[in-house]
């Protein structure tokens, strides 16, 4: 029985794929609220840097990678009456920044110092094509997404722990404290173009309710461009703040998300 | 008043008088049902047994509760499964019926052979399968199916009730359970093939051994069981073996040379002792001389043939032959069914439904010549035997125009002779469309003469040598010579070999035939007309065109609709998982109604579920409907004329909608991760980021296969209406199959454009 009904429809189908009504049961338009995370794989790889996270009580701090980074991302869009479609996607994601371990001073001394990681948090905004294979119905399934837009990062500032070893320069006691204040100018903006391909599955949950999951991969684009530069001098400074954190986001070219999508 | 001794004989006596009245009654009521005029094919009756409704999850489950073997649990699991897997797909294939003529007969019988084991008998249901095979067999869940081919083939009750007792034997010495313990057990042996061979037929001879015992306790005659191996030796011939008369399709009007016809008989070429190494049966000799053995070890033979009346006997079988032909015509065989039409016929002349049959027989050689495929529908060359090679030998020497005349020729008559006749007046409509279709076709090269009128005409020039001299000298032009010479009706021009074209002169003059014909070449023409313009379009208009038409392909402005028996299957490493994929169907099915009550189109289930419910009738309805698809998929591009017109109507009729959905979901998962990528990659280190990252997560977000197939057939134009495959990376979760239907449901629900 199996083999004939699978010869009957063998026998009267030829593979073909025409247009047809897209849409969770028959619903285009689409919100989608995602988690977006990441565990910094290849920066473990490739760099030895690994930064210093506060531990417990007090001011300790012990050398530990950037285990988990994490974000979040709001989207809208609709699916067309093919196999395409197209949304904007706001996110904001956070990570953070191992600093390096030696300042050169004014003077053409240096010191050395223990910081912990910087956060950075993320902006970012999006507008994306969504496309699926021949015959797909988006938003439901299997769908692979192409985004071009822009993000901002900029370093939160708090107070971080940290210890500063005088080198072979001199740090009076007023410049130890406010090391960290300025360690950095936490008014930049460092912003950039980012491009996105993403594959993400929609599995309905219910008439309108979906979850997703999927992959994405995010290359920031190397004209990456600094706004609202500050005028002071940092012990950490602007270029460098801004090749780490190219090279940071480019080895966080992996992430994973999950979230609901509501359509309506 | 008696005494005891007369009053238990009279006691008795009355007994006897009172069953041989029910027997009669019986008999006579029997016979009274079954109308062969007007036939109907074989249908279920009564109420719906348990084995339809019961799902294969909860047989599986209650056969392990029973724990009936030896082997562990897990084997068990296997066997069960499989089993009860493979005999609910023969259940459900539209092919089995229960409660009809045949299986009542067969369960009779069985009765009989099983008096004295009230136990045993209990357990054993009989159902019939629709197939021109002649075979039984027994399942381990106590079923024994019977085919409409071995009832055909039989020649008295005795027969049959040997055949079931061998199945009896099966069951109650539990060989399909030893077999498979035997397989698990024997698996990694090299000769695996001939010991199972060796196995089989020892199973079989005791099969043959524990049946003898059981047939001669029921007081059947022994010489019938020798009989029963001549009807298997013989069983791939047509159901009798009568010479096929060269005159057959001659009438006033048509005359069929029998240079046509074979010249030799065609021998039959069984034996009896053939070889059997690696058959799963003994040969017929082995088996006669092992049952010759055993027969002696009994004293009482008895020497009954029967018990349930030669004319039960004769309509039974006659029911099985009946339902022969219309197999036949399912599966494409229209030699076959046309031999056993003239079979039948001899007993049968005036009955209506041979005649619906012989129509559509004809009708279906036409189409499948018109598509040169005529050969898939006859005997080949080499398998000619006995009598009916003589219609194979024909059909298979018949030129397209000779076959297309032939048929119609037929069609016409019997549309003539029965004009009220809706299903034949269906056949002829749909013929002379068809005939309009066919280029080579034109009723302008037709003689209005006869065969003898223009055979008479062509002797008598031939002898009047005077008039040929004259013709010769005396005709014109070159160009009237040649424009005599292409006529027909010149009498020096007859051809026997051109017999069909003396064969419709009598429809040329008809003017509803002509009529008819030529609105339908005027259609034909229109459709040409279109195809030319189509033509003559740009590249751009043509793809706009077509993707118009590709767009309108589902869009019926569907508001109603049958929807039989969704289908899953979804397989687990290799093998399909029976359990998932009935729980799959069940989620299926509720996501189909869903998704078209969602849209206001109205769905009328008939599927595996709702039997319980519709009970017998929507068991028929849905056999009916899965025997329709079956024969419009015998080939895509021939619309056959569905073999079941009148109990479709009915269908129709009962519903308020011409139109059915039958639909096929299969899930498979996989990633096909080729693994030496991954390990090159590895080694090229660089290149494991790209692996990693992208080829091995795309993989296994690919890994879901999801393929449906759905097609709408048109019950009134007998067609397939639209069809369509979908493939997606997706699993078979309820509101991912809901939302594709939603979908579908949406574009078949749309109008036009």
């Amino acid at each position: 029985m199996k083999f004939l009904i699978v010869t009957i429809f063998a026998c009267l189908f030829q593979y073909s794929v025409i247009s047809q009504n897209t849409g969770l049961y028959g619903k285009r338009t689409f919100i989608e609220v995602n988690t977006v995370s990441n565990m910094p794989i290849f920066s473990w790889l490739l760099y030895d840097n690994k930064g210093y996270s506060a531990s417990g009580a007090g001011n300790s701090l012990i050398q530990k990678k950037d285990l988990f980074d994490y974000g979040f991302r709001l989207s809208i869009g609709r699916s067309g009456k093919k196999n395409t479609g197209f949304s904007f996607e706001v996110g904001y994601s956070f990570t953070n920044l191992a600093t390096p371990e030696y300042a050169s001073l004014e003077d053409y001394t240096s010191v050395s110092y223990k910081h912990e990681r910087l956060d950075v948090k993320t902006f970012s905004f999006m507008p994306k094509i969504e496309f699926t294979s021949k015959g797909g119905t988006l938003p439901v399934g299997l769908n692979h997404q192409i985004g071009f837009g822009i993000s901002s990062s900029k370093i939160v500032e708090k107070d971080y722990n940290y210890q500063v070893f005088n080198y072979s320069g001199q740090l009076t006691n007023e410049e130890v404290a406010s090391f960290s204040k300025n360690l950095v100018n936490y008014e930049n903006k460092y912003s950039g173009m980012t491009f996105l391909y993403a594959f993400n599955i929609r599995t309905p949950l219910s008439k309108s309710l979906m979850i997703n999951y999927g992959i994405r991969y995010t290359l920031n684009l190397k004209n990456m461009f600094v706004s609202d530069i500050g005028t002071d001098q940092k012990y950490y400074p602007e270029d460098e703040v801004r090749t780490d954190l190219k090279r940071m986001r480019l080895t966080n070219v992996l992430s994973f998300n999950l979230g609901f999508t509501y359509a309506l | 008043m008696f005494d005891s001794e007369q009053f238990k004989i009279i006691t008795i006596q009355m007994t006897k008088i009172f069953f041989y009245l029910m027997f009669l009654l019986v008999a006579v009521s029997s016979i009274a049902q079954t109308d062969f005029g007007n036939y109907k094919t074989l249908q279920s009756k009564g109420v719906i047994p348990e084995d339809f409704t019961k799902s294969t999850k909860s047989k599986l489950d209650d056969d392990l509760a029973q724990k009936k073997t030896d082997l562990t649990a897990s084997q068990e699991k296997i066997l069960f499964e499989g089993t009860n897997y493979a005999i609910d797909e023969l259940l459900h294939s539209g092919l089995v019926v229960y409660g009809d003529e045949i299986s009542k007969y067969a369960t009779e019988i069985v009765d009989r052979l099983l008096r004295n084991d009230p136990s045993l008998r209990s357990e054993l249901r009989i159902y019939t399968i629709k197939s021109n095979e002649t075979n039984a067999f027994s399942t381990d869940q106590g079923i024994i199916f019977v085919t409409t081919g071995l009832m055909s083939q039989i020649t008295c009750e005795a027969q049959l009730a040997f055949v079931l007792a061998h199945e009896i034997a099966h069951y109650q010495k539990k060989h399909v359970l030893e077999t498979f313990d035997w397989k698990l057990k024997n698996a990694r042996h090299s000769d695996q093939i001939v010991k199972l061979s060796n196995y089989s037929k020892e199973k079989e001879f005791e099969a043959d051994k524990g049946g003898l015992a059981l047939y001669s306790a029921a007081g059947y005659g022994k010489d019938y069981v020798f009989e029963t191996f001549d009807v298997l030796m013989y069983s791939y011939l047509p159901f009798d073996d009568i010479e096929f008369p060269f005159a057959y399709f001659n009438s006033t009007n048509m005359y069929v040379p029998t240079s046509l016809f074979p010249k030799k008989k065609y021998e039959i070429k069984a034996i009896e002792d053939y070889d059997d190494s690696n058959s799963s049966h003994p040969n017929i000799k082995k088996r006669k001389e092992a049952v010759e053995k055993e027969i002696d070890s009994y004293s009482n033979w008895e020497t009954a043939d029967q018990y349930l009346g030669q004319n039960r006997f004769e309509t039974v079988r006659n029911i099985a032959r009946f339902e022969s032909v219309r197999t036949d015509l399912l599966d494409a065989s229209f030699g076959s069914a046309l031999y056993s039409v003239f079979l039948l016929e001899r007993d049968f002349p005036t009955s209506a439904y041979l005649k619906r049959m012989k129509a559509q027989i004809w009708l279906n050689l036409m189409l499948y010549k018109k598509q040169n495929k005529s050969n898939k529908t006859i005997d080949n060359s080499s398998d000619l035997e006995g009598e009916s090679a003589a219609v194979h030998f024909l059909l298979k020497k018949l030129t397209k125009d000779g076959m297309t005349t032939l048929a119609l020729r037929q069609v016409y008559d019997l549309h003539k002779q029965y004009p009220e006749d809706e299903e034949i007046s269906a056949v002829y409509a749909k013929f002379i469309k068809d005939l309009a279709e066919i280029k080579t076709f034109k009723i302008e090269n037709y003689s209005k003469k006869k065969f003898s009128e223009a055979a008479n005409d062509f002797l008598k020039d031939k002898t009047d040598t005077t008039v040929q001299l004259q013709d010769t000298v005396k005709s014109g032009s070159k160009y009237d010579r040649i424009k005599k010479k292409k006529n027909v009706d010149n009498a020096s021009n007859f051809d026997t070999t051109k017999f069909y074209l003396y064969g419709i002169g009598d429809l040329l003059a008809d003017s509803s035939f002509v009529q008819a014909y030529n609105s339908n070449i005027e259609l034909v023409k229109k459709l040409e007309e279109e195809k030319e313009q189509f033509e003559i379009l740009s590249q751009s208009e043509r793809k706009k065109a077509m993707a118009k038409e590709q767009d309108n392909h589902l869009r019926l402005g569907l508001e109603e609709v049958i929807v039989v028996e969704p289908k899953v299957y979804s397989y687990k490493a290799n093998s399909l998982d029976p359990i998932k994929s009935e729980k799959i169907e069940g989620i299926f099915s509720e996501s189909i109604e869903s998704a078209a009550d969602d849209l206001g189109v109205k769905v009328y289930p008939i599927d595996r579920r709702t039997l319980s419910s519709k009970g017998t009738e929507g068991f028929n309805e849905r056999n009916t409907l899965i025997s329709f698809l079956t024969q419009i998929a015998q080939e895509d591009d021939i619309n056959a004329f569905p073999a079941d017109f009148q109990a479709l109507k009915e269908i129709r009729q009962n519903y308020g909608t011409n139109r059915v959905m039958f639909s096929l979901v299969e899930h498979s998962r996989s990633a096909d991760i080729n693994w030496w990528l991954v390990a090159g990659s590895a080694f090229i280190y660089p290149t494991l980021p790209f692996t990693l990252g992208m080829y091995l997560p795309m993989k296994i977000f690919k890994s879901n296969h999801m393929e449906m197939n759905v097609i709408i057939l048109d019950l009134e134009k007998g067609i397939a209406e639209t069809g369509q495959s979908y493939y997606w990376n997706e699993p078979t979760y309820k509101h991912n199959l809901g939302s594709h239907m939603f979908n579908i449901f949406n574009t078949l629900k749309s109008k036009p454009l």
